[in-house]
């Protein structure tokens, strides 16, 4: 509406000059120039009015737009299990919730609006100028068409050219990224120059690419400034005779020719706007290809509850799963872990350790056989049930840029400090906290203070201990550790092991020494089971494993500074 | 990072949007001294430079010809009713309009060559100053905020050298033009014209202090919601795991809402000012039709003249209006160089004496002498004096934090001594320029960490005119050729296709024959501390025999076969070498070696039990 209106006004204008050149100006009505100057000042003020109404509503709805879209990306991402965000990089799903949305709201927000205000604008001004002279409005009219033909080469020839910037660009990115990354070996072999050359080439390819674009789009948009000259040539040069023969009056004249240049811009900006059409077309699908996506783990209608006195017992009966369904990684396993034992597994890469560990917990849904935890399929339980039953403490463990108390926190915000402190110093972790900066309230990952892997570890073994798990997964907890580190959680972890189902992954003899009972896992089977005795004496293959990782004296582990 | 308010009591806070530590430098900080520190990167493209401005004003001269040829066509084509003299003005239009294009496409493709070409000399320079400086600034500065440098603050620049610099230049001649070109017609009318002048510059006054604060702020707030996208994304597997996506999703609407509310703050900024310039315009237009309107009536001006007064009119308001667009640009732009000067200004500190001279060839003998050394004002080496013998592999065992690391780096001379003098046959390595030192050391660094390319141009790293004959003697070498062999490209296999699929400990073996092919007499070696897996395990232990065989060999040393094979070992306490011998010698002497030991047979043992 408000568009219209300040159309219209922008329309108004040239016909009140006109009327001041015809009427006033030949002599014949002295006395209407005031009125009319007058109005000149109210359709101005009136478009203002529209302008701004037009230009925050729409700024407003297209902000809108992007806010809930964003809201939902951001929502559904939350709902989409662990095996979408394995097969989709962060880096991707970061573009699709920020440059993509802004393409769309770029679109829908101006884009949308200066279509109809042009299509609009071309209508009304066509009729006009016919009104005035059919036979000249034809001929100038021919600017049109070639004007927008132009301009949808020009985003044709264009767009994959700067897709092709964009490319060259990301190597360039890629190149900084992991030379400064790995700026110790750069250093270390002395290749700074050599590697300032690798930059260099990168850069002067994007450099060469951007010409190209540079190239094309200065040719097209230089074409594009030309045409309309070409058009009002041909008005002044035709509709000019036509005023000396008196077909046209002067005032006529000079409306068309004002008038001509209002369709120069509507003309230039519909060839571009159809081309960011096309772009936000694109960028909205692979915004909604996210929307789209179900998430594999859905929760059941009704969930049976765990039972409340479950001590954690683990049933695993036929479980065939893999990350591609084609290429399982566990076939046909069947593994029982009565409440309260503590288990290790131990095998090679790869044998699919992990993966046993996963299906708990129910980030992944195996592809035959079910999971039990105290007797409920996890499938039929509610998932923040399950999740919570099972604690998982990883390899590189997670930690938010928020205060160490936060993370501690964070499968129980409404904990107590005291619930905090005690988890703290069950995980061995109180004391080092105390000696930071600022102690529990010391903001730490990625944008905060940096700890040592295993500082991290014993943070992340707090958190596990204070949601209290009935299972609890340690996979390669102690692996990126130095040995006197690992000592300290291995103590760390036997206090949090206490009353709970434990299942630990590990390659070091002094971790794995903590179960009560062994499982050997190849290639996706269970090979034995047993414990460290019984294993030895009838497994080669645990002999081998044993002689070769485990039992062989490589380790040192010092003591504490 | 500064302290933030914590609520007591519970632990909550979590995903909150956190402050980027590094805000943008405050506004009108040193903009003219940035931007003066940006034209000498122009100078050598000087030439280019004037050929752009001399297009630059014929494209707004030939733009500003149109209404004062359309005046020319009334006043003395058609209303003299002379068809010769109006073909002949519009064939003056038409040859102005090409020369336009021409130049206009020349003007284009020259200021876009001109801008880039400087963007790539500036970002190279960044790059290779980055590439000098200190480790230890690495150290402190996180990857991604060094990688940003490179990125986005020269894409801000980008915007304003590229599209921001013509536009100011044609816009700027534009406006100047119109002035001179209506003074020129009439000045009583031009005069009335411009008494609209002073409220435009106080509207644009106000939109400036107004646009400044509210365009800042958004992008403050777009920063804080990316922050938050990505630490959720990354960490998305944490958060379900705790069934905490309500709170995130809470956290992450908050963020955006911030967002929202700030961008709406600079649409009303600019929804008010655009149109006010339009209504000036139209006064302007009203103050024209008035005032002209009445002189043409008393046959003191012309109908044309007015006419072309009303057409000049719009193109005085639209380079105001480009221009105040810039001004986002602009202070992107400043911003971002303020960033990038601050990298160039940081001094690399370790560079070569002007005296340096190339190493010859060496023995491999290194002594320290009474070396200390820290990162800040506290010693982490102190008073360290050590020799190592040509061809003997020393080990260095110590807990964590104890100097091992800062220490081999010393001999690396990847920081030099804060005192005393760290030597190579007797040479001071800061007398040595680095790149020759550089060839006698092959460094293996604890992370594994592999450049995108194939694997033979990762061994050929440090030695690119390597042929692929020695890139395979150097992974037969290390026992890596058979695995190497075994993928689907052999030795070309590109490491990122497969990255994922390399181990750890095929990664390991890799920057193994990475640092074989210079033939190096000195290695540092910090050993990985993560598991590996068993078979890969055994093969870097005889990777490493062959590796250190009859070179000089520091090892920072994790696995205690590593230690036992090692000639001498040092034990790295607090800054200072406690004991060193050999591990009999050692064990013999009953130290704190030897305390280490016992712990280790102890924690083996347990499992036997």
């Amino acid at each position: 509406m408000a568009a219209l209106v300040l159309m219209a006004c922008t329309i108004t204008l040239p016909y009140l000059t006109r009327r001041v050149i015809d009427d006033v100006l030949n002599g014949q009505q002295q006395d209407a120039l005031l009125p009319l100057v007058i109005a000149v000042i109210v359709v101005g003020v009136v478009r203002a009015i529209f302008a701004l109404m037009r230009r925050i509503m729409a700024g407003y709805v297209s902000l809108a737009v992007e806010f809930d879209l964003r809201d939902m990306v951001f929502a559904h991402l939350q709902r989409l299990s662990f095996g979408y965000f394995d097969r989709m990089p962060v880096g991707q799903l970061m573009s699709r919730a920020t440059s993509d949305l802004q393409t769309v709201r770029f679109f829908l927000g101006y884009g949308l609006i200066f279509l109809f205000m042009h299509v609009f604008t071309l209508v009304f001004v066509t009729v006009v100028l016919l009104l005035i002279n059919v036979p000249l409005t034809i001929l100038a009219l021919l600017m049109g068409p070639a004007l927008a033909l132009v301009a949808v080469r020009s985003s044709k020839r264009t767009h994959p050219v700067l897709v092709d910037v964009q490319q060259k660009e990301a190597d360039v990115t890629q190149t900084a990224e992991e030379s400064i990354a790995g700026i110790r070996v750069v250093k270390a072999f002395g290749q700074e120059v050599a590697q300032a050359d690798r930059f260099s080439v990168r850069a002067s390819a994007e450099f060469s690419r951007s010409m190209d674009a540079a190239r094309l789009q200065s040719f097209y948009q230089s074409l594009m400034g030309f045409l309309p000259v070409v058009g009002v040539s041909v008005v002044i040069a035709v509709g000019g005779v036509l005023t000396i023969n008196g077909v046209l009056t002067l005032g006529e004249f000079v409306q068309f020719y004002l008038y001509l240049s209002l369709l120069v811009f509507p003309f230039r900006s519909i060839g571009m706007l159809i081309g960011n059409a096309q772009r936000a077309a694109a960028s909205g699908q692979r915004v909604f290809e996210i929307l789209d996506t179900e998430p594999e783990i859905v929760e059941p209608a009704v969930p049976v509850p765990l039972p409340a006195d479950g001590g954690g017992a683990v049933h695993i009966e036929g479980v065939t799963f893999g990350y591609d369904p084609d290429r399982p990684v566990l076939r046909d396993i069947n593994l029982d872990i009565p409440a309260g034992r503590v288990v290790a597994i131990i095998g090679a890469t790869g044998s699919g350790k992990s993966t046993i560990t996963q299906l708990i917990p129910r980030f992944y849904d195996p592809q035959h056989g079910r999971v039990l935890l105290d007797g409920v399929d996890v499938r039929d339980a509610a998932l923040d049930d399950v999740r919570r039953a099972v604690g998982m403490v990883g390899q590189e463990p997670f930690l938010f840029s928020d205060t160490v108390r936060a993370n501690i926190a964070f499968g129980r915000p409404e904990a107590t400090d005291e619930e905090v402190f005690l988890a703290a110093r069950r995980a061995q972790a109180d004391s080092f906290i105390r000696a930071l900066p600022e102690g529990y309230d010391t903001v730490v990952g990625e944008r905060g203070f940096t700890l040592s892997g295993g500082q991290r570890q014993r943070i992340a073994i707090a958190r596990a201990f204070l949601v209290d798990p009935r299972v609890l997964v340690l996979d390669e907890a102690t692996a990126s550790v130095d040995a006197s580190t690992e000592r300290e959680i291995s103590r760390a972890l036997q206090q949090v092991m206490e009353g709970r189902t434990t299942i630990i992954i590990a390659h070091r003899l002094s971790t794995i020494s903590l179960a009560d009972e062994i499982v050997l896992v190849d290639d996706g089977r269970i090979a034995d089971r047993g414990t460290h005795d019984d294993l030895f004496a009838r497994s080669p293959l645990y002999r081998e494993i044993h002689d070769q990782g485990l039992a062989r004296p490589d380790e040192l582990v010092a003591r504490d500074a | 990072m500064s302290s933030r308010p914590v609520g007591h009591g519970h632990a909550g806070g979590m995903l909150g949007p956190v402050r980027d530590e590094e805000d943008e430098p405050r506004p009108n900080t040193r903009p003219k001294r940035n931007f003066r520190r940006l034209i000498p990167y122009f100078r050598p493209y000087r030439t280019r430079v004037t050929w752009t401005i001399v297009l630059m004003l014929v494209v707004t001269a030939a733009g500003l010809a149109g209404p004062a040829l359309a005046q020319v066509a009334i006043d003395d084509g058609i209303q003299q009713g002379s068809i010769p003299a109006l073909v002949t003005i519009v064939g003056i239009f038409v040859v102005i309009g090409l020369i336009g294009w021409i130049a206009g496409y020349w003007q284009s493709y020259l200021s876009s060559w001109v801008g880039e070409r400087v963007l790539l000399d500036l970002r190279r320079q960044l790059f290779r100053h980055m590439m000098r400086l200190e480790l230890g600034h690495h150290e402190r500065t996180p990857t991604g905020r060094s990688v940003s440098r490179l990125t986005s603050d020269i894409e801000a620049i980008n915007q304003l050298v590229v599209e921001g610099a013509t536009s100011l230049v044609i816009n700027g001649l534009t406006l100047i033009g119109v002035i001179i070109i209506l003074l020129a017609y009439d000045w009583k009318l031009a005069l009335a014209a411009f008494a609209i002048f002073p409220i435009l510059a106080l509207g644009t006054w106000w939109f400036r202090v107004r646009a400044t604060a509210a365009y800042r702020l958004t992008r403050e707030r777009v920063a804080s919601v990316l922050t938050v996208l990505q630490e959720n994304l990354s960490g998305i597997r944490v958060v379900q795991a705790h069934g905490r996506q309500e709170e995130a999703r809470r956290r992450f609407r908050e963020a955006n809402a911030d967002y929202r509310s700030a961008n709406m703050s600079t649409i009303t900024v600019s929804g008010i000012y655009f149109p006010g310039v339009e209504l000036l315009a139209a006064l302007g237009t009203a103050l024209i039709l008035w005032y002209g309107g009445n002189r043409v009536l008393n046959s003191d001006l012309s109908v044309g003249v007015m006419v072309a007064f009303i057409g000049y009119l719009s193109s005085f308001f639209d380079p105001i209006q480009q221009l105040s667009q810039l001004y986002n640009t602009f202070q992107s732009a400043m911003a971002a160089l303020e960033k990038i000067f601050g990298v160039l200004e940081t001094d690399p500190r370790i560079s070569d004496r002007t005296e340096a001279v190339d190493l010859p060839d060496i023995a491999g003998r290194v002594r320290l002498e009474h070396v200390s050394f820290g990162y800040g004002r506290e010693y982490v080496i102190r008073d360290v004096t050590l020799d190592i013998e040509p061809g003997s592999t020393v080990a260095l065992v110590g807990a964590t934090g104890a100097g091992k690391s800062t220490l081999a780096k010393l001999i690396a001379r990847l920081y030099d001594p804060d005192e005393g003098v760290v030597s190579i046959d007797g040479i001071d390595l800061r007398d040595v320029r680095e790149e020759s030192l550089r060839s006698e050391m092959g460094i293996v660094p604890q992370e594994g960490h592999l450049f995108s390319g194939t694997i033979a141009d990762n061994v050929r790293f440090a030695h690119p005119l390597a042929t692929d004959d020695d890139v395979r003697r150097a992974l037969d070498a290390v026992g890596a050729l058979e695995f190497v062999d075994a993928l689907p490209d052999g030795m070309h296999t590109d490491v990122q296709e497969r990255g994922a699929r390399l181990s750890a400990g095929q990664r390991q073996l890799i920057c193994f024959a990475r640092a074989l092919v210079p033939d190096p007499r000195l290695i540092i070696l910090d050993e990985a501390t993560s598991s590996i897996d068993i078979g890969t395990e055994r093969r870097i232990e005889e990777a490493l025999d062959r590796l250190l065989v009859g070179r000089t060999a520091v090892v920072i040393a994790h696995r205690l076969s590593t230690i036992r094979r090692a000639d001498r070992i040092l034990v790295v306490d607090d800054g200072r070498i406690a004991e060193q011998g050999s591990h009999d010698e050692l064990m013999r002497a009953g130290g704190q070696y030897a305390g280490l030991y016992a712990d280790w047979e102890q924690a083996a043992g347990a499992a036997h039990e």
